[in-house]
């Protein structure tokens, strides 16, 4: 029971608190939170404010004592008033009712979708049969099928996502879709990479393409199929392989191996240079800037120096100073 | 003199015997074209149907993703193949894992200098659903592994590597075998290496223990810390964990960026 509340003001470092100091607790007290403390008060901490309305409060109700006037069964006490306590029950159970509706209705939609989805999946095996039939069939003929014909397959098995069982692949001469696709990234790729030294690795080209699109993006697949067209095609950009694998756009009009000759201008200049560094100095992306300087270093003119401290290209003074 | 088979007339008659034996086998092909074209068409329709009904349960829910994804892959359909197929078009799982794939290259792009193109599939996720914001699709893991599988197409060395129950996403074109496999399991559990933990769990010698954490080292994807008790330990940064919750800084972030 509480005898008397103070407060105490803020300090550097210490909030403002109010102090509500307490009679000895009686032997036969009910039990809480703590069985017995070595304190005979309690400390609030106001650690923003509110401390000042608070105790304004918290004094009135302590003089008034409203508490001892209520009428039982307003009070929450737990085991108290039966009538109380059956009203309370009937709030959580008609919430675990509506929880455990829903929870019906989720099951019962996604057996729906499970069983639709196995349906689908029957008549898209039969799809994929099919497509297998005609591919045996085509190797049979040997060459008796016409160009035409050969594209139309190819779309139908894009579509369903069916790899080529002929060729166990999903490239080659493509679909329309794909020359389609191959003219639109000559137009829509210029300007980028002319902003970008004529080279892009493919990576980034993935990204550029998808975020400008928003919507109906390309699967890797899609920009891989695509570029493999680009020579065919005659446009005015290609796809280049390196040695490492890694695939890269570059203009037509992109010469790498005269690229070679600058950055070996640039690595002569500073001694030696890295692959991070290189890549600071130019402009590139770090992975095309390793590739240059492996395709140097490929010409003969640049060495490596491969250490733990990492991998740094020097001029091939042996090829030079001959 | 007549020879058999030789002459103009039996040219003539082979030619017509080809000439028939072509259009035959052009028809067969046509008839079994036309067939798959008719079957197409009716199951484009199916799938719309399924669409309509359960298009939002593709969207919300990831393990019936899963289920999808599996039951194309036992019936040999890959519906992330195109975005041109009906799968992408219809019910736009394309635009989610295309788009997911985007977001992946961009976080790794950002945290290569720190970790040497590896990161946990941990960690890729809390960054990937970090840069999505609050009101994007659930993501799981499972989405990313699934991305990241297609994004291998385009060369740029990614990969993905069991390690102790998860996995390591490699993002540059470094050539990790067996070896570096093996080893990156073994540093997983602590988070560092060392030749003689190496040693004595996969009973190699020195030399080749040595030769494959000097690569990493090269690689930036190991660090190396001389100073510690014992004898020098290599550390994965892709596993430390504090790393986690770091922000990509600005400066990172315009890496990322094409």
């Amino acid at each position: 029971e509480i005898v008397f509340i103070e407060e105490q003001a803020a300090g550097i470092g210490k909030s403002a608190k109010i102090v509500a100091h307490l009679h000895p607790a009686s032997p036969n007290k009910e039990p809480g939170p703590f069985q017995s403390s070595k304190y005979s008060y309690i400390k609030l901490s106001f650690k923003e404010h509110g401390q000042i309305e608070f105790f304004r409060r918290f004094s009135e109700e302590i003089t008034q004592r409203r508490w001892e006037n209520m009428p039982a069964g307003q009070t929450i006490q737990v085991n108290k008033d039966p009538q109380a306590g059956r009203i309370r029950a009937v709030g959580i159970v008609g919430i675990e009712r509506k929880l455990e509706a829903k929870r019906k209705e989720t099951d019962k939609n996604i057996s729906e979708a499970f069983e639709d989805l196995s349906k689908l999946m029957e008549k898209a095996k039969e799809m994929v049969e099919l497509s297998k039939s005609i591919a045996n069939k085509i190797k049979e003929k040997q060459g008796d099928i016409t160009e035409d014909e050969t594209i139309r397959f190819k779309s139908y098995l894009l579509s369903m996502g069916i790899a080529n069982p002929v060729t166990r692949e999903t490239h080659g001469s493509g679909t329309h879709y794909h020359m389609q696709l191959a003219k639109q990234l000559a137009g829509m790729l210029q300007t980028p990479l002319e902003e970008r030294g004529g080279i892009m690795s493919l990576t980034e080209v993935y990204c550029l393409v998808n975020r400008a699109r928003g919507l109906e993006l390309l699967s890797p697949e899609d920009l891989v199929n695509a570029c493999k067209m680009l020579e065919p095609l005659k446009l005015p950009l290609r796809l280049q392989i390196f040695d490492s694998g890694v695939m890269v756009i570059e203009l037509q009009s992109h010469n790498e191996e005269e690229m070679v000759a600058s950055a070996l201008e640039t690595v002569s200049e500073k001694g030696s240079l890295t692959a991070d560094e290189f890549a600071k100095l130019v402009g590139m992306s770090v992975l095309l800037a390793k590739e240059r300087l492996l395709l140097a270093e490929k010409m003969g003119h640049l060495c490596r120096d491969d250490s733990v401290e990492g991998l740094r290209f020097y001029p091939n003074l042996f090829l030079t100073q001959s | 003199m007549h020879r058999r088979g030789v002459g103009a007339g039996a040219i003539a008659k082979r030619k017509l015997a080809e000439a028939k034996y072509k259009e035959r086998g052009t028809v067969l092909a046509e008839d079994q074209l036309a067939q798959m074209s008719k079957q197409l068409d009716m199951f484009k329709t199916n799938l719309e149907e399924f669409a309509s009904k359960h298009k939002q349960e593709i969207r919300k829910n990831p393990e019936f993703r899963v289920q999808f994804q599996d039951m194309c892959a036992t019936i040999g359909v890959d519906p992330l193949a195109s975005g041109k197929g009906f799968w992408s078009e219809m019910l736009g799982v394309g635009d989610f894992y295309y788009e997911l794939g985007v977001q992946i290259i961009e976080v790794c792009l950002a945290l290569k200098h720190r970790n040497g193109g590896l990161i946990t599939l941990e960690e890729l996720h809390q960054q990937v659903l970090k840069g999505r914001g609050k009101f994007a699709q659930e993501v799981s893991q499972d989405d990313l592994l699934r991305a990241i599988k297609k994004l291998k197409v385009l060369g740029s060395g990614f990969g993905i590597i069991p390690v102790g129950g998860t996995y390591l996403i490699q993002s540059v074109p470094a050539e990790l075998n067996m070896d570096h496999t093996v080893v990156l399991q073994l540093a997983e559990k602590k988070g560092y290496v060392t030749v003689g933990e190496i040693k004595s769990s996969l009973k190699w010698e020195v030399e080749r223990a040595k030769q494959i954490l000097e690569h990493l080292l090269k690689e930036g994807m190991a660090w190396l810390d001389t100073q510690a008790a014992g004898e020098p330990q290599y550390w994965l940064p892709a596993l430390f964990t504090e790393l986690y919750s770091q922000e990509i800084t600005p400066e990172e972030a315009k890496e990322a960026i094409p």
